[in-house]
């Protein structure tokens, strides 16, 4: 699938499964990876990102066993963002579908 | 690759797209492989499947970057932010004079309530009149400090989201990376509901309140200028 859709929907991807609950980064790109053909990688860019926005806060956690794991955990603006632009692009999701359906 | 060939060019390549905070991000994929490795992955296969270091580290350059300004423009816009603010802070001295005036009134009105209807006469502030009257005007005057109290409470409120807003853009224009914050006040639902229904009432309160008393001291005094009758407003 053309690299350039999942670009600009990977970050309503991540503000959903943030939406759910707080999870660390790896768990994040696991998640994503298992179901989306994306390069593992590219996950954390998006997570820095919405960082430097504001939409996510981190802290740490320690874990059973290994380094303390970095979580992150949407902020009130996050929250709002996500609302919106899954409203936002559930409708417009709904419409291409119809137009190339050809209804 | 290995991890630490790979681990090596991304942190290159950071460096050479000018991201700020390198190490934390080198650390994630460091953790990463930590996970994976864990899982039984070999590093080689942990290595492609994160994609190439140097399209990750491009990546990266899309997030806002923090102060990255020329040390010359900084200066600029930080003398242009303190004269700015010199004037703002002019402005926000006034505006807090103000809102300490509606709360000095709120608690004047509200203590000649309290003094009119409780005969409370201290230091002859009061002018004579009937206690039916004095008790009716002393309700307005208890609803009149509420309104000013309310007043205040919202003037306060955005005095500070101003003073907020304004030191949130500084840091932006300096280059922080937060959103802007609103200038008019945030309340709650809740309280936004409370401030509301508590106006309202205070206002009726005082209307009814005020042209009750009128009306009880106009007729007690047989006249519509009852400040007349009462002596009011003559000096002693």
């Amino acid at each position: 699938m053309n690299t350039q859709y999942k670009k600009g929907v990977l970050e309503l991807c991540v503000l959903s499964l943030l939406h759910e609950k707080d999870r660390y980064g790896y768990e994040i790109s696991e998640t994503l990876a298992k179901q989306i053909d994306i390069a593992d990688g590219t996950v954390y860019p998006i997570l820095r990102k919405l960082k430097s926005d504001g939409l996510v806060t981190t802290y740490l956690s320690e874990a059973s066993g290994g380094p303390p794991r970095k979580y992150y955990s949407l902020t009130n603006l996050g929250r709002k963002t996500f609302s919106f632009d899954r409203a936002e692009y559930l409708k417009f999701a709904k419409t291409i579908e119809s137009i190339l359906e050809g209804t | 690759m290995t991890k630490t060939e790979y681990l090596e060019q991304l942190k290159g390549g950071l460096i050479r797209n000018n991201v700020p905070d390198t190490e934390e991000i080198v650390s994630e994929y460091e953790q990463h492989f930590a996970f994976k490795l864990a899982d039984g992955f070999s590093e080689e296969e942990i290595a492609a499947k994160l994609g190439a270091p140097g399209e990750i580290a491009a990546q990266f350059q899309g997030a806002k970057t923090t102060g990255k300004k020329k040390p010359g423009v900084k200066a600029v816009l930080i003398t242009g932010l303190a004269l700015l603010g010199a004037v703002e802070a002019a402005a926000y001295i006034a505006f807090f004079a103000f809102v300490v005036v509606l709360f000095a009134a709120a608690v004047a009105s509200a203590a000649a309530g309290v003094m009119l209807m409780a005969r409370l006469n201290i230091a002859g502030l009061l002018p004579s009149m009937p206690y039916a009257g004095a008790l009716l005007l002393g309700i307005c005057m208890i609803a009149l400090g509420v309104l000013f109290c309310v007043a205040g409470v919202y003037s306060f409120s955005i005095m500070r989201q101003l003073v907020r807003a304004s030191l949130r853009w500084r840091k932006n224009v300096l280059g922080g990376a937060l959103p802007n914050l609103p200038s008019s006040p945030q309340f709650s639902p809740k309280t936004r509901r409370a401030l509301r229904t508590l106006l309202l009432l205070a206002t009726v309160v005082f209307g009814v309140a005020f042209i009750a008393g009128f009306a009880v001291l106009s007729i007690q005094a047989g006249s519509l200028g009852f400040w007349h009758v009462f002596g009011w407003f003559v000096r002693a």
